[in-house]
């Protein structure tokens, strides 16, 4: 392996161990907070935006939780944290996150802050900033890749 | 970052998180599509760790808290990739330990060169200094969460 294709791998690694490892933080931070599949289903529709996604593509996207992501998408339209349109079969039930919905997930998201305090404190700025425009930039390219 | 109200971290936290996980699920749904070595994201990620960190041998459950899985999701990753030849899997009290084979080591090299493409694709036009200060950051933000008292 190139020292290239190295340095890709261990950041593209390093996303992927970071993602579980946060979505546990909201839980544990804040009990009575979002379990990990309503948070990663808020996630997913706060960026779709007011184009919303179907029960089936969120499932999909979201499969390793099994059958708890659909419980959360019915809980979560249930409790007015997304709107939901039926479709014409429970797969093509669109979900939009609602202003409550954005309210709840940055609730959630806020009981991070005294987890990443210790986390961000020692980074410079700058240094945090080209972190977060190079996520950016690999999330863009990873959004337009072909399928 | 020095000097900075905890609370301004608010809006830098949710975009942070939200960037993490979507990258995350773009590409595990894209591994998973492309199944290199006919794994799952999940199998490649532990045969990865034993790659990574140069370790031989692992407790299961050291590798589910390393990967915020239940206990049965790592055993079902284990077991698959046990059926392959690229783990071994001893009993140990009420444990296992794990390690990877030479076959294991075969296949993850092998489904590397499958992805590597891809990952090149993905960071094309990427100056290498910016991927490994990135990787640098995104590595102490993670160990200092790992290291969190009630991890």
């Amino acid at each position: 392996m190139s020292d290239w294709e190295r340095a890709a791998v261990d950041m593209l690694t390093e996303v992927s161990m970071l993602e579980p490892i946060i979505k546990s933080l909201v839980t544990r931070l804040k009990p009575e907070s979002l379990g990990e599949a309503p948070l990663s289903a808020l996630v997913m529709a706060s960026r779709v935006g007011p184009v919303g996604a179907t029960r089936s593509a969120l499932n999909f996207s979201f499969e390793r939780y099994g059958n708890s992501l659909g419980d959360a998408l019915d809980e979560l339209a249930a409790s007015g944290a997304l709107d939901r349109t039926a479709g014409s079969t429970p797969d093509d039930d669109l979900f939009r996150i609602t202003d409550k919905g954005t309210a709840v997930l940055d609730d959630a998201l806020r009981a991070l802050i005294p987890a990443f305090e210790p986390a961000m404190r020692d980074i410079p700025v700058a240094r945090m900033d080209e972190t977060m425009e190079l996520l950016r930039e690999i999330r863009r390219t990873l959004d337009n890749l072909p399928e | 970052m020095p000097g900075t109200d905890p609370n301004d971290f608010r809006p830098l936290i949710l975009s942070f998180f939200t960037e993490i996980a979507i990258i995350e699920h773009l590409l595990r749904n894209r591994n998973d599509r492309i199944r290199p070595g006919g794994m799952t994201a999940g199998q490649f990620g532990v045969l990865s760790h034993f790659i990574r960190t140069g370790k031989v041998s692992e407790r299961q459950s050291i590798l589910a808290w390393t990967f915020e899985d239940s206990d049965e999701q790592m055993a079902a990753k284990i077991d698959a990739l046990a059926g392959r030849g690229y783990l071994t899997v001893v009993p140990e009290g009420g444990d296992r330990n794990i390690a990877i084979t030479d076959a294991g080591r075969g296949a993850f090299a092998n489904a590397l060169d499958e992805i590597s493409p891809e990952i090149l694709a993905i960071v094309e036009g990427i100056d290498m200094a910016e991927l490994q200060t990135s990787f640098n950051t995104l590595r102490e933000i993670r160990r200092t969460l790992d290291n969190l008292p009630d991890r």
